[in-house]
């Protein structure tokens, strides 16, 4: 786990509300308990700051693409030819056109950096992906990829803008509802996480606006945008990608 | 906001506290910057949706569940449209804010934009193109009353050939890394209220400042930060929303979905109070019924690793007309806890309507919004 902020408690501790009468007079000094108890529940919040970044159905039926006898490249017109060159069922960016026939994007999300405990920098939260498949008995292969990248559009994903990638398959014989996440093709327990390593770039912090203001002068925040992506491909058969999820997590 | 909004915590040992010892200055600035950034910087995707291919109505309307938290004066909102069979699809779309009874709030758009207004012509990308670019506006809600829940309504009128949208965002921009205007509503803690030598005073309930305004921040980043909203929306229309006319039909399935799988939503619990803490959050559903009989929806939570449990609610009838409700038919708040004892404190949600008995009349669905409703 990164290092957020040292915690007295592993819970937010409960205090009295603002407005209430409070122990302390005007004057007194605020002592190492109640200094404790405040540091605590800040850390104890930023623990639990997690957030859901993806909640949302999938497209439901999907086209099959039988790349054995056609690339599923075929007919799109504004990538370059060698992208495909990738069997499908490879484990590359670049094995499928990431077009609305094969994946779903999410974002921009803007990263909220924690602190890597080897360097103290600021240090991308882990991000769990999930998708919720039907499967048909008659589909004799199966790929699903899951992405961050910086890229928000399709044709330059594979321009070294990946943070994480992952790739899983089915093969022939499975129905059913799959819950397919980066590590597992039935992951009914704990969902595992894409990990963004090292850190995050310093000099793909972009400014965003946060207030217009005419008279005053614009407020801008810093932020790093980075996208969620969905991939997959059916061979064959009636197959329904029913839901995508994603969160931050610990 | 009144102090500098940082993009990671600062980092606090608790060795530098004495007992006996007052606090130092600096644990007041690492108060407000950790504050700062929760409130500041933490901000929510409000939602994330695609939308199912077979609902590709050329004019539909949309839902989106939002409630205003201080401080918050800008919403992202991106868009991408469904091309049709036509080389050239477009089509325009107008987003507005309205309160749950449909009474418009006032909202403007980001250097006068007309992209989102209605008036600009927007075009859908078309299908022999991998590239697919996101149409994006930002919304200032500054004018909106904070803690009141407003229906962002999406109409996207096809001009030629569109099918609607493939899918659309709305996230909350963070605050200003360093803004000197403070807005009536400015949340977080004055940092020069911790400057050395600066008495960090009680204040009272009418004066919130010094401990009672660290408290009360306390209870707003706890409650509000961030907001968590797990939602989807559908086309608003008794032919692409989601019905129900069986027992035991399911409305995310029944139609159009149809895969005869109940989709499945992971989502980490969050666990401030330990492990045998739940987290808390408020249904909202809009929704239509066709007779004056009462539909039951329910809500499946299940921890990873654990056993399932139903939310079951019973719906006020809304006889022919579409209502936005987070109560029941009895009138009580529909609440959902969503367990953090799961391995990783993660659970998966689902949604069915219930059918008791055969009178239980037809129901559609065009949102279902889990709020978080920490307090």
């Amino acid at each position: 786990m990164s290092v957020i902020q040292e915690r007295g408690y592993s819970k937010y501790i409960k205090h009295p509300p603002a407005g209430s009468a409070t122990p302390l007079a005007n004057g007194d000094t605020i002592d190492s308990g109640i200094a404790t108890v405040i540091d605590s529940n800040i850390g104890t919040m930023q623990t639990e700051s997690c957030r859901q970044l993806v909640f949302s159905l999938g497209p439901g039926i999907v086209t099959a693409l039988d790349y054995t006898n056609g690339s599923p490249f075929a007919g799109i017109a504004d990538l370059a030819p060698t992208d495909a060159g990738h069997a499908p069922s490879q484990s590359v960016v670049g094995a499928i056109p990431w077009d609305r026939r094969t994946a779903r994007r999410f974002g921009p999300f803007y990263a909220v950096a924690d602190r890597d405990p080897g360097t103290g920098g600021p240090c991308m939260r882990k991000v769990v992906m999930e998708m919720n498949v039907t499967m048909d008995v008659a589909c004799t292969h199966s790929d699903f990829y899951f992405l961050l990248t910086t890229a928000e559009s399709a044709r330059d994903i594979a321009d070294g803008n990946v943070l994480s990638f992952a790739h899983q398959s089915l093969g022939a014989g499975v129905s059913g509802q799959k819950f397919i996440t980066p590590a597992s093709t039935n992951q009914t327990g704990a969902g595992d996480a894409l990990t963004v390593t090292p850190t995050i770039d310093a000099s793909l912090y972009t400014p965003t606006f946060s207030r217009l203001d005419t008279t005053n002068g614009n407020a801008e925040s810093l932020v790093f945008p980075y996208w969620v992506w969905f991939g997959y491909l059916f061979q064959s058969g009636s197959n329904y990608v029913d839901s995508f999820c994603a969160f931050e997590t610990r | 906001m009144l102090c500098p909004v940082p993009q990671t915590p600062p980092s606090t040992r608790l060795a530098r506290l004495v007992v006996n010892n007052p606090v130092s200055a600096q644990h007041g600035r690492e108060w407000a910057g950790g504050l700062a950034h929760l409130i500041g910087y933490c901000t929510t995707p409000v939602t994330e949706q695609t939308i199912i291919d077979s609902a590709s109505s050329a004019s539909p309307t949309f839902y989106v569940a939002y409630t205003k938290r201080p401080g918050i004066n800008l919403l992202r909102i991106g868009v991408e449209a469904r091309a049709g069979a036509a080389t050239a699809s477009r089509g325009r779309l107008a987003v507005t804010a309205q309160t749950s009874l449909g009474v418009a709030a006032t909202t403007s758009w980001l250097f006068g934009r007309h992209d989102m207004d209605g008036t600009g012509t927007l075009s859908a990308t078309s299908t022999v193109l991998a590239d697919r670019p996101v149409i994006t506006c930002y919304l200032d809600i500054s004018a909106l009353t904070n803690g009141t829940v407003y229906d962002l309504k999406f109409v996207w009128t096809d001009t030629a050939g569109s099918k609607g949208l493939l899918s659309f965002c709305v996230h909350e921009q963070p605050l200003g890394s360093s803004d000197p205007i403070a807005s009536s509503d400015e949340p977080g803690i004055d940092i020069n209220w911790t400057r050395a030598r600066q008495g960090l005073y009680d204040g009272t309930s009418t004066t919130p400042r010094g401990l009672q305004r660290v408290l009360g921040q306390l209870a707003v980043a706890r409650a509000q930060c961030p907001r968590q909203g797990l939602q989807l929306s559908t086309i608003e229309d008794t032919t692409y929303a989601w019905h129900v006319t069986a027992i035991n039909a399911t409305p995310t399935t029944a139609v159009p979905f149809g895969t005869g799988s109940t989709p499945k939503f992971r989502v980490r619990a969050r666990g401030l109070y330990g492990t045998a803490s739940t987290n808390p959050y408020l249904l909202r559903l809009r929704y239509q019924t066709s007779t004056t009989n009462h539909p039951v929806f329910r809500v499946a939570v299940t921890p990873v690793g654990g056993a399932v449990t139903n939310y079951d609610f019973t719906l006020a009838s809304s006889s022919g007309v579409w209502v936005a409700k987070t109560t029941d038919n009895a009138s009580a708040n529909m609440v959902v806890s969503l367990p953090t004892t799961g391995t990783n404190q993660e659970c998966w949600v689902q949604f069915y309507a219930v059918a008791a008995t055969s009178s239980t009349p037809t129901a559609w669905v065009s949102q279902i919004a889990l709020t978080e409703l920490e307090t």
